[in-house]
């Protein structure tokens, strides 16, 4: 019996596996990255979601008042008009510049010396300052001394008041997008292009397929996971734009151009109505969220579909 | 375990590295004692532009404030103009970190309605023509502007002479006269000119002296004037001055090609603007002359300060006494006197009074003679939501009236629904 009472009653080992040790070590490595997006991506988030309830001008402290910027929204001025906007321009931009940038991709993908050379020049305005490719892009619209009139006079057609026009204004900012976005599209574009298996090609050549139908049955199909990615980042950029607006038309003429994102923009730092900010960006961000699920559930659908 | 400790270390380090890295530019955060907030550090450093009376005015400042108040560890800070001097004030304002000194001009009203700032000790109201003062809803000065200028009537002679006119205008028919004959003898190589109604304060700004001249304002005794006849009628004389514009270019975002047409190109015979565009002429070797606003008959005197350099002390400002100091030294003769070498009015009461310090100036002359009866105001304000109401303004009432061909009355009332739901 006394060697009994000396038995020490232990629960069971802890046994650590290989793996668990090697998440451990991810896990370590990776809490910073989460601490550091918690710190500046949720928090403002937060923060941001927050401020709509309230009334707040970074003067005085904010008061609470509960749903009315919301109500406001939908009832009050024109913020369903700025988001209706915000929708029909970035879906011409973004239409556009996915296909125009896709029989670009289409065009460059050639054996030739010097498709480094336009593949480069594709890219360049991507990489130059808005600020400054606007502002050459305000120059040559001046009415009186800019190029674009000064194109037109030696053509014989009469000079345009660019800036009178909500058309002319729009069809500026599509310009300017598509010139500045097309780049990386196409080369997103090239990339999914020299991803599908040439022999594919070859099989259609030899039963005969013409080149529609290559494109048609082999290269749009090969290129679904990359089509989706170009329109889900296109879906949010669009619906993020404002820089454009703001150096190419700062939403004129009158208010013709205004967006939701140039109007949030400006209650956040210019005119510091900061809980309609918040309240405006929440629903600028639901409705993105819409978009791209949507778009999201429209590709699972057709893969689903066509897997069965 | 020496694995799990280096990986515990290599996060650690991470972290602190990634937030230093999202802090921007990693400028060393010092709140400063006293903070005079505008480009003016530069002035220091910039000893090469100093026969500019703007920089003289700044240099001497900075001198005088750094002689005579060496208790204090002064940090000047540069926070831009406009909307980025405002954006960074507010931040620290919101952050309990506000500068001592705030600086501003067409925001400066809505920190006055806010009751944001310290009221100005009695010597200081006492100092300057009351014109350049701001007050908060109880009539209290609490701002005070170190220059101001108001606008004016500048012409080109070349094109007046060339219509067959040798003189100024004084009424607004017959500016209209003018502008419409040299508009149509230019034939769209020069224009007559007219009142700017820019997209932004810059349009705000220059049509606000004529709905003055007609005794009506954009807001005035708690009311938005905007379905005032006299504002409607001052508007209507801006839409069909407009047309002796080169098209879009008087409601143009961009004020620059305006400015450029007159003293570069010099294809517009008048334009309204602030006296510095005396230098401009000046420098461009223009056969230029200035007169005061035109008025509408039966109509009275009336403009608007621009350019105006607004300084407070916040509420939330550490060391209150040192700041009024600092604005007691920023107002003294020896330095608000500089600003006459510029045609820029200067605040002080015993310069406006006394007219044989700027009647050699005629541009100057005629500013200080419209501030000198102390009525002269920046932009109206509104108690509450002014920027934005201030956008709809400038927007969809002075740029639509120029662009379209819309109704007055309807383009007034519409915005007009729109300001009272936001005053609402």
């Amino acid at each position: 019996m006394s060697g009994m009472s000396a038995v020490k009653l232990r629960g069971p080992e802890k046994t650590i596996t290989r793996a668990m040790r090697e998440a451990r070590i991810a896990y370590w490595v990776i809490i910073p990255f989460f601490v550091y997006i918690a710190i500046w991506n949720l928090l403002p988030l937060l923060l941001g979601v927050l401020m709509g309830f309230t009334e707040y001008n970074a003067l005085t402290m904010p008061t609470w008042v509960g749903l009315r910027n919301y109500i406001r929204f939908f009832t009050q001025g024109d913020y369903l008009t700025l988001l209706w906007r915000q929708v029909w321009i970035g879906l011409i931009c973004l239409s556009l510049n996915t296909v125009l940038s896709f029989l670009i991709a289409l065009a460059l993908n050639i054996k030739s010396r010097a498709k480094g050379f336009f593949r480069t020049s594709m890219y360049i305005p991507a990489i130059a300052a808005v600020s400054v490719t606007s502002a050459v892009f305000v120059s040559l619209l001046d009415p009186l001394t800019g190029g674009a009139n000064r194109f037109l006079a030696g053509m014989g057609i009469d000079p345009i008041t660019w800036n009178h026009s909500q058309f002319w204004m729009v069809f500026w900012v599509v310009v300017y997008f598509i010139w500045r976005a097309i780049g990386p599209a196409t080369i997103i574009w090239l990339g999914g292009l020299q991803g599908i298996d040439p022999s594919l090609y070859e099989a259609a050549e030899v039963d005969g397929a013409s080149a529609i139908k290559k494109v048609r049955y082999i290269t749009l199909p090969g290129l679904r996971f990359v089509a989706s990615y170009i329109i889900l980042t296109g879906i949010i950029a669009v619906m993020q734009m404002f820089d454009i607006i703001m150096f190419l038309t700062a939403g004129n003429p009158f208010g013709q151009t205004d967006t939701l994102m140039f109007r949030i923009y400006r209650y956040g730092a210019v005119t510091f109505n900061l809980g309609m900010a918040g309240a405006a960006g929440t629903i600028l961000g639901i409705v993105t969220l819409l978009f791209a699920v949507v778009y999201f559930k429209i590709v699972l659908h057709r893969e689903a579909r066509e897997d069965a | 375990m020496k694995k799990v400790i280096f990986v515990a270390f290599f996060a650690v380090v991470m972290m602190f590295v990634l937030i230093g890295c999202g802090n921007g530019n990693g400028a060393t955060l010092t709140i400063p004692y006293i903070g005079l907030t505008d480009g003016q550090i530069e002035v220091a450093t910039d000893l090469g532009e100093m026969d500019m009376p703007y920089n003289r005015y700044m240099y001497g400042l900075r001198r005088a404030i750094e002689a005579e108040l060496d208790d204090f560890n002064i940090e000047f800070v540069d926070w831009g103009w406009a909307e980025t001097l405002d954006a960074q004030q507010r931040a620290g304002i919101a952050a309990g970190t506000a500068p001592d000194i705030v600086v501003g001009e067409i925001f400066m009203p809505t920190y006055a309605n806010e009751g944001i700032l310290r009221p100005l000790p009695q010597d200081i109201v006492d100092t300057v023509n009351p014109s350049f003062l701001i007050r908060d809803p109880n009539g209290v000065p609490v701002a005070v502007a170190l220059r101001a200028s108001v606008f004016m009537l500048f012409y080109n002679r070349d094109l007046l002479e060339a219509a067959g006119f040798d003189s100024a205008p004084r009424y607004w028919d017959e500016w209209q006269t003018m502008s419409d004959a040299i508009t149509e003898l230019g034939n769209g190589e020069f224009w007559g000119g007219g009142v700017p109604s820019f997209p932004h304060a810059g349009g705000a700004l220059r049509a606000t002296p004529f709905f003055r001249q007609n005794g009506t304002d954009f807001f005035m005794n708690g009311q938005v004037m905007l379905d005032d006849p006299r504002l409607q009628e001052a508007l209507e004389f801006i839409r069909s001055m407009d047309r002796n514009l080169p098209p879009g270019m008087g409601n143009a975002a961009d004020e620059g090609p305006m400015w450029n047409a007159f003293e570069e190109q010099q294809v517009i015979a008048f334009v309204v603007n602030g006296t510095w565009q005396a230098t401009g002429a000046e420098r461009n070797n223009m056969n230029w002359g200035v007169a005061p606003l035109p008025i509408p008959r039966g109509g009275q005197e009336g403009n608007c300060l621009v350019a105006a350099m607004y300084v407070a002390v916040p509420e939330a400002a550490a060391n209150p006494e040192a700041s009024f100091d600092i604005i007691r030294i920023a107002l003294r003769d020896e330095l608000s006197s500089i600003w006459l070498d510029d045609t820029v009015p200067s605040p002080r009461q015993d310069i406006v009074s006394n007219p044989a310090r700027w009647s050699h100036n005629p541009p100057l002359a005629q500013a200080m003679e419209a501030v000198a009866g102390g009525q002269v105001t920046g932009l109206a304000s509104f108690p509450q939501n002014d920027a934005q109401i201030w956008e709809i303004i400038n927007t969809r009432v002075l740029a639509r009236t120029t662009i379209t061909n819309d109704p007055i009355e309807n383009i007034t009332a519409e915005a007009l629904a729109d300001i009272n739901n936001l005053l609402s």
